[in-house]
């Protein structure tokens, strides 16, 4: 339903996630890469092992089931967000492939860059080609997903520069 | 009482009670989860009006969707904001405590 019928919603939707990350960072706050602590506390860590892998499975099948049933992109992003927010608590650095820009960017760019390609073979904008449509769609969930999870992550994660301008 | 009745006015509630502690509260995060339970009100109203038993509105539930990740980003941002304003006040403290 979000994806064919409201698509334009969806995709201004997911501008906004990432005008929230712009606007943030305006504020002054940052991200800065931290050191791996050398023990993280043996409950902290079997915490993580045992729930990490379970959210990525529960948010790949969520964006996979998401085409006929509740679920899709914005679900698995969420999802994997708060592995990566226990990641973080567990001060793993994992997460540092999640702090580039581009993956942020790569949500609102693949669906706008779709929504021009749909313009040009179809003639109306976000119209995708009906034969075709579910892989447009699946690829437009799939990179808006990773870029949801970077995003609401680094909302969390985002810290006071230490030079903060008053 | 009708379903969708029952949950409008549930919604309407939550959306007075939401608007009624921001308007008493005057500590930041309190006001901000006050604005939170007024979205919550007002998500709760659009889909008890897309209830029906055999096939419900799909329309206001893909609005709703949409609500509730815009309204997530809002927080995000607000407790950005949070966190700059209380940078401010303390060294406005430490600038009016005596040295």
């Amino acid at each position: 339903m979000l994806l064919n019928f409201r698509s334009f919603d969806t995709l201004l939707e997911i501008g906004v996630l990432f005008l929230t990350l712009v606007a943030v960072r305006a504020l002054g706050l940052v991200w800065p890469v931290r050191r791996l602590r050398p023990a993280p506390s043996p409950m902290l860590a079997g915490l993580v092992r045992l729930v990490v892998p379970l959210a990525v499975v529960a948010g790949a099948y969520l964006l996979w089931a998401g085409a006929t049933a509740p679920g899709g992109a914005f679900q698995a992003g969420a999802v994997w967000a708060g592995a990566l927010v226990l990641l973080r608590l567990a001060d793993s650095p994992l997460v540092r492939a999640f702090h580039r820009n581009g993956l942020a960017a790569a949500g609102v760019g693949v669906f706008a860059a779709a929504a021009l390609a749909a313009y040009v073979l179809t003639g109306t904008l976000l119209m995708y080609p009906r034969s075709t449509a579910g892989i447009w769609i699946l690829v437009i969930e799939v990179a808006a997903a990773f870029s949801i999870a970077a995003i609401l992550y680094r909302l969390f994660a985002a810290e006071p520069n230490a030079e903060m301008p008053r | 009482m009708s379903v969708t009745l029952f949950y409008e006015c549930l919604g309407a509630a939550l959306l007075a009670i939401g608007l009624a502690g921001f308007a008493t509260r005057s500590a930041a995060l309190q006001r901000l989860l006050a604005v939170n339970v007024v979205g919550i009100g007002v998500f709760m109203w659009l889909v008890a009006t897309a209830y029906d038993p055999v096939a419900p509105d799909a329309v206001p539930h893909a609005l709703v969707l949409t609500g509730i990740v815009v309204a997530v980003s809002a927080n995000g941002f607000a407790l950005a904001l949070l966190v700059r304003l209380a940078r401010r006040e303390a060294e406005a403290d430490d600038e009016a405590s005596p040295r």
